[in-house]
């Protein structure tokens, strides 16, 4: 009897117990989960971890899991990881995270004491390494809010803010999308391509300097395409059978949270009803850590030109801060042009 | 020990009270994986709720018999998900089924029970900004509707044995935002202890 007590005991231990410290690897791959709140949110870190610098990967969405994306290497971001190590983790509310999710702390406030939290057991458990911030589109809005929100406290070392949303104001977004439709006519025309196409389009818009009706915004979208139809490049990755086999038999995850339920939905609708409005952008100049920005030049959602403006915005010094232009992407230049984002992503570390 | 030995002995002995026994129809074992390939088990008591023959005229004016019944399984089971979560649960599950005088049979059902689960490797920011490991896990509800399909050998060759393969679809909750869905896909052998 005592035997049997003995082995209950040892197997319930083998399913709790964690490790004293996490190894430092070239290679790799843990995954543990961080509690805070209530809610146990999974952190997957890959990569390089002997470099002692560690990349904080903020998805988008609002309400996009990150662990099945890492699984399948959508974001194309093994080169980097084969120098440094990246963090990915899904938000509160999304994917795998677990336990008593309130739709009350569904905010923005929640989610920077969840990524404080996760930054804090990093540094616990690799020994100090120096972490970093990557974040896409809405990812990079829940960024500069954790940045300005923790200032002086987070320890974050830089920031790559890869065509990032901090505008949340659809008028003045419609502005920006504006003059992106004027540069990229008037740099077709002076390339001589499709030149009777783009003339109209600029005088098109030249007419319809406020684009605010369906009417224009459909005409606007029709000068430039879908992703994929046109000038915007294609940003769909088609997902190969073995590969859906895999995420959904031989990982971490259990695929009915994170791909067959509403929970992202909601989630994006709590976050979207909060930050609709908004605009980080005035308060940028508070932050003054080492930033790049990677943008694509046919970024139809969150326009460079805007990017650009984010770049100008911000407080740190002109040697510190960085603003790359894909010639060749979209809203996701780790899809149209892995290799250059994931060479200036490990160069713009490497200096810091 | 003894006196547990002894407990059981007289749970067994004196629990056959008019038509109700303590001691199953059938004993299933069986392979649970969720997902199918997160290794995981289920033991089932099963007990014959009822029992009864459907005759059918086949279209040559042969009659054909098809033995009924409702069942009652009774589950423990869990299972391990690697990195993610260690299931553990009872279900009790209400069936039907319907077999063929070869003994093919197929039955559906519907349960609903308790599961806990355990997190791994959790760690939690203290107040005074230190990180400690902590257990995590939570308590759910569950219901589970599923299919099975197999094959009983007492019926033709008088074998105490049957196989079956059970998919089923389980649901834990609440979960955000009502529940969590999960997959097992049982294949598994029933031994008979007694007949109906």
């Amino acid at each position: 009897m005592r035997l049997f007590a003995y082995i209950i005991l040892l197997f319930g231990l083998s399913l709790t117990s964690c490790e004293e410290n996490f190894n430092l690897e070239e290679n790799t791959n843990t995954q543990f989960n961080v509690r805070v709140n209530g809610v146990e949110l999974p952190v997957l870190v890959r990569g390089n971890t002997a470099s002692k610098k560690i990349i904080l990967f903020i998805n988008s969405g609002p309400g996009l899991s990150s662990l099945d994306h890492a699984h399948l290497d959508l974001m194309n971001f093994k080169t980097i990881e084969s120098s440094y190590a990246i963090a990915y983790y899904d938000q509160r509310g999304t994917g795998n995270s677990q336990g008593t999710i309130s739709k009350g702390l569904l905010n923005l406030k929640q989610y920077s004491e969840d990524l404080f939290d996760i930054i804090r057991v990093l540094e616990t458990k690799y020994e100090q390494p120096e972490i970093f911030l990557m974040s896409h589109g809405f990812g990079s809005y829940l960024g500069s809010f954790f940045l300005l929100s923790y200032e002086g406290s987070n320890n974050v070392k830089g920031w790559i803010n890869l065509d990032g949303s901090l505008l949340i104001q659809e008028s003045k977004v419609w502005e920006y999308k504006h003059t992106f439709l004027v540069n990229i006519a008037n740099e077709e025309i002076s390339l001589g391509k499709d030149i009777a196409y783009w003339t109209d389009a600029l005088d098109w818009a030249i007419n319809n300097p406020i684009i605010s009706n369906q009417a224009q915004k459909d005409q606007w979208r029709s000068y430039l395409g879908n992703p994929g139809e046109f000038i915007i490049p294609s940003e769909q990755r088609d997902l190969l059978t073995r590969e859906t086999f895999d995420v959904v038999f031989n990982s971490s995850y259990n695929p009915f949270p994170a791909l067959w339920s509403r929970n992202g939905k909601i989630t994006a609708e709590r976050i979207s009803e909060e930050v609709n409005g908004t605009n980080l952008i005035p308060e940028l100049s508070r932050l003054t850590l080492p930033t790049l920005n990677i943008w694509g030049r046919y970024d139809d959602i969150v326009p460079p030109e805007l990017g650009d403006d984010i770049y100008n915005a911000l407080g740190t010094p002109n040697a510190d801060k960085y603003f790359e232009v894909l010639l060749n992407s979209g809203h996701q230049p780790f899809v149209n042009e892995p290799n250059l984002v994931s060479q200036k992503v490990v160069d713009f570390i490497g200096k810091y | 020990m003894h006196k547990l030995i002894f407990s059981l002995f007289v749970i067994i002995s004196t629990s056959s009270w008019g038509q109700f026994s303590i001691i199953p129809h059938n004993v299933g074992i069986s392979y649970a994986g969720e997902t199918v390939t997160h290794p995981g088990g289920k033991l089932s008591l099963m007990y014959n709720l009822a029992q009864w023959n459907k005759v059918n005229k086949s279209q040559r004016g042969l009659a054909k018999t098809k033995r009924r019944n409702t069942t009652l399984n009774v589950n423990f089971g869990g299972f391990y998900h690697q990195r993610y979560q260690t299931g553990i649960f009872f279900l009790p599950e209400i069936e039907f089924s319907e077999s063929n005088k070869k003994g093919w049979y197929w039955a559906a059902g519907a349960g609903a029970g308790y599961m806990r689960t355990i997190i791994p490797d959790t760690y939690e920011v203290q107040d005074d900004g230190t990180v400690e490991a902590v257990n995590a896990g939570h308590n759910y509800g569950m219901a589970s509707i599923y299919f099975t399909y197999g094959k009983d050998l007492f019926i033709q060759n008088k074998k105490p044995w049957r196989f079956f393969l059970k998919p089923e679809f389980v649901m834990a909750f609440p979960n955000f935002p009502t529940l969590t869905g999960y997959f097992l896909l049982e294949v598994g052998v029933a031994y008979k202890l007694r007949q109906f």
